[in-house]
């Protein structure tokens, strides 16, 4: 019998040594043989907040990966884009840091190699990039959102940067914020998951223990004038709202026929909607009367 | 402006989605995201390879406009579509 998916405590400062090592991150657990990585490479914050424990944690997919260090790639660069493409059961993940080749399974469960920088900088990128196409493989997505964890559900506020995203987490002053500008969300026992990733600037709002939570709804921000407001979005305004948001570094016809449908279930499963915010004037009475109509 | 007996059929880096008569367009190349309402979303469904004309007269069957002006509308719109990279002509056989 599925159980209801439950919120999760991070885990903290999460520190990798040589060896076996095994978490959940982003919806995936990861287990990583980590024996040619040299000592200077470990999973630290701000990583570890957004790890949780394997056994309980929701999630989509199973990841086997031996992690090898390639002293040609450069261990530190400034803004490092990630690509990846899929060949048949053959997944690839890669940028100027990292390298990795999987191979699928079946059943959510995939086994590979990944060569990498020796730093904490490639080290994430490989978690950050493994977990992200993993995710849109399993049918969920990567969102460009803030994560607001308010009363035990994750709130995602979605819309381009400089929208007022990280404001609106402050506005709901109830609220905890659980990821500042990327989230997975997948689907997982009886509804959909919102589970927070590294990157961003930190809000003022107060920080959530939380690295994963129930996802109640999606909200595309706009700046109001007199008083905040909701208006919930149905079909294709809801389609271009989730849409809108996706983060995708694979850029096939086939990947983005896979995101549309993706899209698609997740407007049926949780509400989606429009919110304008004006400063000064608090969102949590909002939020939750909204909440509570639902 | 496209001539009547032109054929148009969706660009293949083009995704798109009809959902309760409106459709969402994703044009890859261009990183964009459309979205299209009632008859403009019906004209997307028929351009598949099928004339400007085909498509206009498509459209006075099944809505209250005039033959005329449904041809003006179309080839404006489809103009519209191709300059987006949604839509391209197809090379007469």
């Amino acid at each position: 019998m599925l159980s209801p998916p439950s919120a999760g405590r991070t885990g903290g400062a999460r520190r990798l040594r040589s060896g076996r090592c095994r978490f959940a991150f982003g919806g995936v657990v990861f287990e990583l043989l980590m024996n040619d990585v040299g000592p200077d490479v470990q999973l630290d914050e701000p990583m570890g907040r957004f790890c949780a424990d394997a056994t309980a944690a929701p999630t989509v997919a199973h990841v086997s990966c031996t992690l090898q260090h390639d002293a040609s790639l450069p261990p530190q660069v400034g803004g490092d884009a990630l690509w990846m493409a899929r060949d048949g059961d053959t997944l690839r993940v890669g940028s100027r840091q990292i390298q990795v080749e999987l191979q699928a399974l079946g059943a959510g469960r995939y086994r590979g190699r990944a060569r990498l920088a020796s730093s904490n900088q490639a080290l994430e990128a490989v978690l950050r990039g493994v977990a992200a196409a993993l995710v849109e493989a399993e049918g969920g997505l990567v969102l460009h959102a803030c994560g607001l964890e308010l009363d035990g559900r994750a709130v995602l506020f979605v819309g381009p940067s400089g929208v007022g995203k990280s404001t609106a987490t402050c506005l709901a002053e109830a609220g905890h914020c659980f990821a500042y500008d990327h989230v997975a969300v997948f689907e997982h026992g009886s509804g959909p998951v919102a589970w927070g990733l590294p990157g961003g600037s930190a809000a003022a709002a107060p920080r959530s223990s939380h690295a994963h939570l129930p996802l109640s709804r999606i909200l595309r921000i706009r700046r109001g004038q007199d008083q905040p407001r909701l208006q919930r979005c149905d079909g294709a305004a809801a389609l271009f709202v989730i849409r809108e948001s996706v983060e995708s570094a694979e850029p096939s016809q086939r990947g983005e026929q896979a995101r549309l449908s993706a899209a698609m279930r997740l407007a049926t499963r949780v509400e989606v909607g429009e919110l304008w915010t004006v400063l000064g004037h608090s969102l949590t009475g909002l939020l939750r009367e909204a909440g509570a109509q639902r | 402006m496209i001539e009547p007996n032109a054929r148009v059929r969706r660009h293949e880096r083009v995704a798109a989605r009809v959902v309760d008569g409106e459709a969402l367009l994703v044009v890859l190349d261009e990183k964009q995201l459309h979205r299209i309402n009632g008859v403009g979303a019906h004209v997307w469904e028929l351009c598949d390879g099928r004339t400007i004309d085909a498509i206009a007269r498509a459209l006075v069957d099944e809505y209250d406009v005039a033959a005329e002006r449904a041809l003006a509308d179309v080839r404006e719109f489809v103009g519209h579509l191709i300059e987006l990279g949604a839509l391209v002509p197809e090379d007469p056989p």
